[in-house]
């Protein structure tokens, strides 16, 4: 996984085991008992911190948590056992079938049961906006307090959420992903999870934080999960991948040396990971087998066309409308409109530009403040300083950080 | 130098609080901490102390590894030091310690005739 190009050299090591032994364990335990399984991987991460802080790290620390995570949960099978052999009622097991038992469900494929449990967070019954944070919290090890940090929402509210949303998927069972019709039906939802967290880490608002990019990876890694398995790396889920391995590849260059956004004109384009470009168009190339077209191609191809250009002026503007123009089929939302403007103006014109502002409605985007930069970036190119200007203050009043605020001064001066 | 024993206490373990990042991050610290002894060739031993415990006397067994004091010593290190206040800011610089680990400091009696 170290030489994979979506992870980085940043080794989440307890984060990301504490998602696949939850995974496992809420398998082997069954989702009734998803509290044991919490429990049972915080011991073990515990187990390993106390033991690996005064001596050394095994070589395969994956492996060592399996092991022990393997005999917690048998200590706990154990103990369930012989609670129920007190009750004459019950039928008992042996010990040797318990630990037959969780060897061999740890034995098996362990990517499966994390796209398991990514969908059964995708349930219908779990909020949209609980499906990402359920998600981040059993399979990318994010606690509560972390969540609400990286959503701006207070720890009690996301701790709330989070325990709606497993009490659902107490009640409704884990889902079973080798349907491969159920399990397809979902992966439109999956995706969207999967979208939004991505969204959220390179959108956010709060640009100082350093959780950001930590969504973004955990977006691809998740995104990674459905590749792997032949049934969901459908050209869609490719179309997720390429569209965010490609955003991604610019993370690192949207702010400068001291965490300030930075506008695509100003990015140092030599920046961009190479190998997450690369790993864009490697996916772009396997979303287009098929007939399948989404949302997500679209967004893919328009993320590609700018990764494609050099500069901005090398940009193919032309294509990146008409590929906004057909993005406009599958969702007509003012962002999108909002782009398309920026695009029109850039390949037609500025005039051309403004008039898209006037053939929309843009009432959602009152409080966006890139909506009014953009407006007044067409504005002062076609020489109309003073709606320019105008523009320019109702950005400056609707910036959410300092970060924007700056970005905007300097688009400004 | 002389070599001392830091025998790091908990009283319930903070540790088990954190979340798996910064579980990871500790151990970091904890890795920066010890490599930083060793690298200084001051790192004469330390271990983890886990289970089974128990402790013995006379008149009784008890499991566990602890009969009145409230706090368990969860490991020890030993390190080369100038002096006891070296061992001290030693003890100090610990990541457990911002965590509320207690770190008794002892000093091995050194061999005279040595």
């Amino acid at each position: 996984m170290a030489d994979n190009p979506h992870f980085g050299t940043v080794d989440h090591l307890f984060r990301h085991e504490a998602g696949r032994l939850t995974a496992v364990l809420v398998r082997v335990l069954g989702s009734r008992d998803f509290q044991v399984a919490e429990d049972i991987v915080q011991d073990t991460l515990l187990t390993a911190l106390e033991t690996w802080r005064l001596g050394e790290m095994p070589a395969n620390p994956a492996a060592w948590l399996t092991q022990v995570a393997k005999n917690k949960a048998i200590d706990h099978l154990r103990h369930q056992s012989a609670k129920r052999r007190l009750d004459p009622m019950l039928a008992h097991e042996s010990q040797d079938s318990i630990e037959g038992s969780v060897a061999a469900f740890f034995s098996r494929e362990f990517t499966n049961d994390e796209v398991r449990l990514m969908f059964s967070c995708c349930a219908p019954g779990i909020a949209e906006n609980a499906r990402v944070a359920i998600i981040l919290n059993t399979l990318s090890g994010f606690s509560a307090r972390e969540i609400s940090a990286a959503f701006l929402e207070s720890t009690d509210a996301v701790a709330r959420r989070l325990t709606r949303a497993k009490a659902t998927i107490r009640k409704r069972g884990l889902f079973d992903v080798n349907q491969t019709d159920e399990a397809l039906k979902c992966l439109p939802t999956v995706h969207r999870a999967i979208y939004l967290m991505f969204n959220e880490g390179y959108h956010s608002s709060q640009t100082e934080s350093p959780i950001r990019a930590e969504l973004c990876f955990e977006a691809l890694r998740m995104g990674g999960l459905l590749v792997e398995q032949t049934m969901l790396a459908t050209p869609s889920t490719h179309a997720l991948m390429a569209m965010m391995c490609f955003h991604a590849a610019r993370l690192d260059s949207r702010t400068n040396g001291d965490g300030e956004l930075l506008m695509l004109k100003d990015q140092d384009r030599s920046n961009w990971s190479a190998g997450l470009t690369a790993a864009g168009f490697a996916h772009l190339r396997r979303s287009a087998q098929g007939n399948e077209a989404s949302a997500l191609h679209l967004q893919a191809a328009l993320a590609a066309t700018h990764a494609a250009a050099k500069s901005l002026e090398d940009t193919d503007w032309e294509l990146i409308v008409s590929l906004y123009n057909q993005l406009l089929d599958f969702e007509d939302t003012a962002v999108v409109r909002l782009n398309r403007a920026i695009a029109v103006g850039r390949a037609f014109g500025p005039e051309r530009g403004l008039q898209e502002f006037n053939g929309a409605d843009f009432t959602r985007l009152a409080e966006y403040p890139f909506y009014h930069a953009a407006r007044s970036e067409l504005l002062r190119q076609a020489g109309r300083f003073v709606e320019s200007k105008h523009a320019m203050t109702l950005a400056l009043q609707h910036a959410r950080n300092a970060s924007e605020r700056r970005l905007l001064q300097e688009k400004q001066g | 130098m002389i070599d001392y024993l830091l025998l790091i206490r908990n009283e319930g373990n903070p540790m088990a609080e954190l979340s798996p990042a910064e579980m990871q991050k500790h151990l970091e610290e904890w890795k920066i901490w010890m490599g930083g002894l060793a690298a200084s060739g001051r790192l004469k031993g330390g271990q983890p102390l886990g289970e089974p415990a128990a402790c013995v006397r006379q008149d009784l067994v008890v499991d566990g590894p602890y009969v009145e004091a409230k706090d368990v010593v969860g490991g020890y290190v030993i390190a080369s030091c100038e002096s006891m206040q070296h061992a001290i800011e030693t003890a100090k610089a610990c990541p457990g310690v911002a965590l509320g680990s207690l770190i008794e400091v002892r000093q091995l009696v050194p061999n005279i005739l040595e």
